[in-house]
């Protein structure tokens, strides 16, 4: 088959990536042939949905080819790129990945559906600032036009190097290559949010950007470090690297061998410490951890609803990623010493972010807060390294990662129509949009935590998990359960419930581009709630083997 | 091997051995059908109903729950069938997760227990479809009544039938849902979603300790098997063993089967799962049970602990004090809702949750203390308030806190039949009360002032009958069951002498918990026999319209608000006034019906498709709300036929529950229910003895309180002609105002735990905008001076260095033009000066 074991992860990184490349040649071809607008817009956007389409295709594939029984990298594709720094071309995956992978092809394909401007009748078209104007250029101040008809060649190219970063990312084993792809996710995110964002666009994008960045220095000179610390190791071809390697499993093994213990110590800290808070810092502003988060209410805020979607659904899985990914094999022994902090962090984040979503009037706002409070549980239960724990940390990232991009995208929804996401200012929409209440609902209460819908079973996992370890931080970090509720059912309330606010009279309910994008997430979101092993059961043996090497202090 | 007697009175009990199990493949069917039934309505309901009308949404809705009523019987059939203590049915679907010691399969498991509460769910549940066919006929989202029904039966047969924790949580909370669903389920009132969002967060707190014991008692069992120091623990603090929960890598459920320890084949350690855990606990070989008792966790006892946070779970969901105040809102939902989740089935899940896990609660007499405690002081505090208030519905949800009381004195004590016997009983009269409530209220026009009532049983004496006899079972007559339930559990609380607080014992709580519930009952009787003859006895005051009475009152305004149906709130909805119970159509017809909107047109549209197939009760329907403000009318015979099989249940459940006083035999539920009560031998307290004109006299107290009860609310309410009310109200009008409003509890609530939270959010959210993220703008805004300051540095200093130099070099220049004179003696003066000094510095530095 075209798809093997051998390429098919190389394939998801780069289908988007050659997707853009098209478009790009379309645009060229634009010049030459003197093409209308309409159709390299339209072509554009079926490039787009083809090339995402098929890499969510090779990550379902890769996803059937996995084999949950055996613990190593698999479907790898390996060979030496640069051997004069032993830097490789290599990528794999393991449990842990490989459901990152699948959630990454997902949801990438699902912001590129809500990225068309499939709309419903010319006035609701009109409605959503989607229709081009004749006279004037229909983007003034009043009526800005909607993002997805504003500079579409370039918004597809943008969202398409996104989602190789975002695969590339999740799949490389090399950290050469994982810090390449970590840095190409960062531009296009940038011109996506600074470009086709909302009022406040600039200040968010440089926000995110240089937050990003001055974690990735750090990062960076991590990575160094560790590679300069590094013994030799077998390269793709089967030669010797020369001095040091990239090879993040291969650093894994010599970690689990004390490889880094007698580095040497910088400005009299431990090298292992050091390292550990640097790449943690780095992770951390991803994740986002208190104190490092405001970043991401502003980008979210600012963010057209498909970036929002990526920006929850998988950019922020990659903190957690990190760390599980090179804190914990790499730097076992800093990861045992720094548990607690993390943990303590993971609390701050579950419960501080949940009242802060309690004090909000902005609906978007809310949502991202309620991020920050649910990405706390992931670093809860991974401190805790307890197999229920880490297991609950990683399912967290998977099932947050298919509730919050239905969060968003309902915003999305609503702002589409009223231009504004202020809570207070709706009133009774239940009456006028009954579809839409009914989406919304399930989200809430996937996102709260009810039994039956995915986000209950990794917060109970992590509860389970923790509890052994941090017994008084689990029960703190259980009022979340509370509160979490309240925000949510007072959003329902105040925005769904009562009288129709006559302002929203005859708002037309969803249309079939936020049905294709909603209805799917919505019911992956039911059947993991019931059952959850589909993922567990591919990754549960990978994580069991990442904290065997850690023994807690 | 034979179950102990429980007449057997002393330690010598017989060692209970693990539960024979019997597999089998149908069960998943019994929540399946409700479950298919909402799916049905939800997805397609409003198409079915505009095609077809209503009569094809309760078709399926009533189809379901018929279906997963025959199942269950099928179950109940093979059940009886087996031997006493191999009565354990259980269906496994799928491992929904495992991760470690942590494993949950979808189970299902019928015991003698759960047996019973899946027949009073599926029967009762079906009888109230029935009724609401009726009862909801003029209601144009009749589809989404229906759908939320079928939904929330099934989360309460997951809730019962659940084989595990984890199943039983996700019922837990299902029915939390589906109740918030039906409460708010006409949400443009906003009272009424405020209420349904109440009720779920109130219930959120009891799962945040729900969760909390939990996890506690999955953690305590880590630690239980594993001999620690080479032998039992010691009274000190609880160390588990860490390896138990931290380091057991098993990634599938058969992975984690093998992987776990087994003292004498019994599977040990931690669990979700209810069988294993009754195995570890029962059998005293595998030392389990021991060691749980003799531990304890910063100070207390696990036990203890372990069962009141479980307890604070059941707090939240059967509304006990002080988490009880979202259930008299929760009446905002439609009747046939109050009767099924606010009254018969969900609000007893508390009580289902302790007789569950009796062989916990009885190992911590503390536990049971407390349990029983809270009951008490919630049976009369409730029943105290019921005393005054004027909305039929709101009585009998007081009246419902305060008999939940009574099955939490019962589970308290130990006496765990006796008090899932009053769930059985309270079910059947209770839900009578309710849906007589409603047959009421839809005979009145959807008033529910019962000063606007009276002399009703002239105009509905099916309703009137109905509700007499239930009045009759919970005051207390032996005549009806109410008495024998509560006879029973009084009984037992008054010979407890075992019960603990703050892990000392207490002797005398049991006695005083007695004489707290005979006033308590005396006041039962009292409110209900008011609320039955204000509503039924006198003359009819519905049409006078008692405005000065209204105007008397210093609160009427909180009961119009609250009055569930009442006109005033809805009445400004004009367009369908015609319907009566559709003046709320326009609004909510929306979320309902069909993204039309055309809600009036389509409220009639509705009235027109049930017209052209009318059957006879749809024709009584249309008939009693085409008058609006008439006479009362009996209800239509699909409401009545409930009401009279209810009432008749509530006869003929009196059976199962006989004294052994009067027949020498161990009552018939008693018996029945013995395999799945496994308290009685593990613990070590037994009921104190005494002898039999002792009991008889009991059973008088018991009936003498519900005669006093009786005769005090016929002495002043009967035909409302007495002024002795109105002048009490006016000579204690201080206490009666505290009282009529609740003890000013929400009001208490809101000040103390609303706003300071609320306040406390936004305060945080300030910090969050200004200090955490100021922190950030700060170091941007001190990145930017630094780059300015960098820049001027660049500009002035770095930059004005080269030009100073340059500068300097042109000026330099210039001044030494004038030097460049092209006189040759200048430049020999010069030379010879420079001579001079070359000499001068070579003497000088050597």
């Amino acid at each position: 088959m075209f798809l093997n074991p051998g390429n098919v992860l190389s394939w998801a990184t780069f289908f988007p990536l050659a997707g853009a490349a098209a478009i790009v040649v379309l645009l060229a071809v634009r010049y030459v042939a003197n093409l209308p607008k309409k159709l390299v817009d339209d072509g554009a956007r079926l490039i787009a949905l083809l090339a995402s389409g098929l890499s969510l295709v090779a990550a379902v594939a890769a996803w059937r080819m996995y084999d949950p029984t055996d613990t190593g990298v698999q479907l790898t594709h390996h060979f030496v790129w640069i051997r004069s720094f032993n830097i490789e071309y290599f990528v794999g995956t393991d449990g842990l990945s490989i459901s990152m992978v699948l959630l990454s092809g997902l949801i990438s394909f699902v912001a590129t559906i809500a990225s068309m401007p499939w709309w419903s009748g010319a006035k609701a078209a009109e409605m959503a600032g989607m229709v081009e104007h004749d006279h004037g250029h229909g983007d003034d101040a009043h009526h800005p036009k909607h993002f997805s008809v504003r500079m579409v060649p370039g918004y597809m190219v943008m969202l398409l190097l996104l989602q190789t970063g975002m695969m590339g990312t999740f799949v490389a084993l090399d950290m050469f290559l994982f810090y390449v792809f970590w840095e190409v996710m960062l531009l296009p995110m940038y011109f996506l949010i600074g470009v086709w964002g909302g009022p406040r666009k600039e200040y968010a994008a440089i926000k995110f950007f240089l937050y990003t960045l001055a974690g990735s220095v750090l990062m960076l000179l991590a990575i160094i470090g560790i590679y300069y610390n590094s013994a030799p190791a077998m390269l793709a071809d089967g030669t010797l690297s020369s001095g040091h390697t990239f090879n993040i499993i291969e650093l894994g093994r010599q970690a689990a061998k004390g490889q880094f213990l007698n580095a040497a110590p910088i400005l009299g800290i431990a090298f292992t410490k050091l390292a550990f808070v640097a790449l943690f810092i780095g992770f951390a502003i991803k994740i986002p951890m208190f104190p490092f988060h405001t970043w991401l209410p502003d980008a979210h805020v600012e963010a057209p609803t498909p970036i929002s979607v990526i920006l929850a659904g998988v950019l922020l899985k990659m903190g957690i990623y990190g760390i599980l990914r090179f804190n914990y094999p790499i730097l076992p022994d800093a990861t045992a010493w720094a548990a607690h902090a993390m943990a303590v962090f993971g609390v701050i984040n579950i419960v501080y972010a949940a009242f802060v979503c309690l004090g909000q009037k902005d609906l978007k706002k809310l949502i991202a807060y309620s991020s920050v409070s649910h990405m706390g549980f992931s670093l809860l239960g991974m401190a805790a390294m307890t197999p229920a724990g880490i297991s609950g940390a990683v399912l967290n990232l998977f099932t947050h990662g298919i509730i919050s991009p239905m969060l968003f995208l309902i915003v999305g929804v609503i702002y589409d129509r009223a231009h504004h996401r202020e809570i207070e200012k709706f009133g009774g929409l239940a009456s006028e949009l009954p579809e839409y209440t009914a989406i919304m609902g399930l989200a809430f209460f996937a996102s709260l935590g009810l039994p039956g819908l995915a986000g209950f079973i990794a917060e109970f996992m992590v509860f389970t998990g923790a509890f052994p370890v941090f017994t008084g931080y689990t029960i703190i970090s259980a009022t979340a359960v509370i509160i979490t509720a309240a925000y949510y059912l007072w959003a329902i309330h105040r925005m769904f419930l009562g009288k129709l606010n006559p302002v929203y009279k005859g708002y037309p309910d969803l249309n079939w581009r936020e049905r294709i994008s909603l209805y799917p997430l919505a019911a992956i979101a039911i059947v993991l709630g019931f059952y959850p092993q589909a993922i567990l059961g591919v990754i549960n043996r990978s994580l069991h083997l990442i904290i065997q090497n850690i023994r807690p202090l | 091997m034979e179950h102990a007697n429980l007449q057997v009175v002393g330690h010598a009990a017989e060692e209970l051995g693990r539960l024979a199990v019997h597999h089998v493949s149908y069960l998943w069917l019994i929540p399946l059908f409700p479950l298919v039934g909402a799916a049905i309505n939800a997805l397609v309901g409003w198409k079915l109903q505009r095609m077809f009308g209503k009569k094809i949404v309760h078709r399926i809705a009533v189809t379901a729950m018929l279906a997963a009523f025959a199942v269950a019987l099928r179950a109940f059939w093979q059940i009886l069938h087996l031997p006493a203590e191999e009565r354990f049915l259980q269906d496994t679907l799928w491992n929904v997760l495992t991760a470690g010691r942590v494993t949950v399969d979808l189970a299902f498991a019928l015991d003698p227990l759960s047996m019973m509460m899946t027949l009073v769910v599926t029967g009762i549940g079906t009888l109230i479809h029935v009724f609401s066919i009726g009862y909801m006929a003029d209601e144009p989202a009749y589809w989404r009544f229906f759908s939320y029904l079928n939904l929330f039966i099934f989360a309460m047969l997951l809730l019962v039938m659940g084989d595990n924790f984890a199943v039983m949580f996700f019922g837990w909370e299902g029915v939390g849902l589906a109740s918030y669903l039906l409460i708010a389920f006409w949400y443009t009132d906003p009272e009424k979603a405020k209420a349904g969002m109440k009720a779920f967060v109130a219930n959120r707190f009891g799962d945040f300790g729900f969760i909390a014991g939990l996890l506690l008692l999955f953690w305590a069992l880590g630690g239980a098997w594993t001999p620690r120091d080479g032998g039992l623990l010691r009274n000190t603090d609880y160390q588990p063993a860490a390896e138990l929960n931290a380091v057991a890598p098993a990634a599938t459920a058969a992975e984690a089967d093998a992987l776990a320890p087994r003292v004498e084949g019994v599977k040990v350690g931690p669990t979700l799962n209810f069988r294993e855990l009754r195995d570890q606990v029962v059998i005293e070989a595998t030392g389990v049970k021991e060691r749980l008792v003799h531990t304890h966790i910063w100070g207390v006892s696990i036990l203890a602990l372990i069962g009141i946070l479980l307890f604070v779970g059941a707090m939240g969901k059967s509304a006990q004090l002080p988490l009880y105040v979202w259930l008299p809102d929760a009446m905002a939902g439609p009747t046939p809702v109050s009767a099924l989740i606010h009254a018969a089935t969900m609000v007893t899940a508390g009580v289902y949750m302790v007789a569950r896990l009796n062989f916990l609660f009885a190992l911590s007499p503390s536990a049971m203390g407390w349990v029983a405690l809270i009951g008490a002081a919630t049976a009369i505090f409730a029943a105290s308030i019921g005393f005054f208030q004027y909305d039929i519905k709101k009585v009998l949800a007081y009246s419902t806190v305060s008999q939940l009381g009574f099955m939490f004195i019962g589970v308290g004590v130990g006496a765990y039949w006796a008090g899932t016997y009053h769930l059985l009983t309270h079910a059947f009269f209770k839900a009578t009360l309710f849906l007589g409530s409603g047959s009421v209220i839809l005979g009145c026009h959807h008033e529910q002032d019962m000063r606007k009532m009276g002399g009703l049983k002239k105009y509905m004496p099916i309703t009137r009958w109905t509700y007499l006899l239930a009045c009759i079972a919970i005051a207390g007559f032996p005549v009806m069951n109410g008495f024998y339930s509560k006879d029973e559990i009084l009984f037992k609380a008054f010979t407890s002498r075992h019960l603990e607080l703050f892990g000392v014992a207490t002797p005398w709580l049991g006695p005083a918990i007695f004489v707290i519930g005979i006033v308590a009952a005396t006041g039962t009787a009292f409110y209900m026999y008011r609320s039955y003859y204000m509503t039924f006895t006198g003359e009819y005051r519905g049409n006078s319209g008692h405005h000065d009475e209204h105007n008397v009152d210093p609160h009427a305004a909180v009961a119009a608000k609250s009055s569930a149906l009442s006109h005033s709130v809805h009445a400004d909805d004009g367009a369908a006034h015609a319907f009566g119970a559709t003046s709320h159509a326009p609004a909510h017809g929306a979320l309902a019906d069909t993204p039309v909107h055309a809600a009036a047109v389509h409220a009639h549209g509705a009235h027109g498709h049930d017209a052209g197939h009318a059957t006879a009760h749809d024709d009584d329907a249309a008939h009693g709300h085409g008058h609006h403000g008439g006479t009362p009318h009996e209800s239509p015979w699909t409401m009545t036929l409930v009401l009279v099989l209810l009432a008749a249940g509530s006869f003929l459940t009196l059976f199962l529950g006989i004294p052994t006083l009067w027949s020498h035999a161990a009552p018939a539920l008693e018996h029945w229910l013995e395999p799945a009560l496994p308290a009685v031998e593990v613990a070590s307290w037994r009921f104190h003895e005494v002898p039999h004109a002792l009991e008889w006299m009991f059973q008088g107290i018991g009936v003498l309180a519900a005669t006093v009860g009786w005769v005090a609310a016929r002495a002043l309410y009967k035909d409302g002609k007495s002024e002795v009310p109105a002048r009490l109200k006016a000579r204690f009008e201080g206490a009666w105002t505290v009282v009529y409003n609740k003890y000013y509890v929400d009001e208490l609530y809101a000040f103390a735990v609303l706003r300071p939270a609320v306040s406390f959010a936004r305060a945080l959210s300030r910090f969050d905008g200004t200090v955490i993220d100021g922190l950030v703008n700060f170091v941007g805004a001190v990145g930017r001076t630094l780059g300015r300051l960098d820049a001027a540095i660049d500009k002035y200093l770095v930059d004005g260095l080269v030009n100073a130099v340059a500068q300097a070099t042109w000026g330099i220049g210039r001044q030494m033009r004038h030097v460049q004179t092209g006189r040759i003696q200048t430049y020999l003066y010069g030379a010879l000066g420079g001579a001079l000094v070359v000499v001068l510095l070579n003497f000088l530095i050597s």
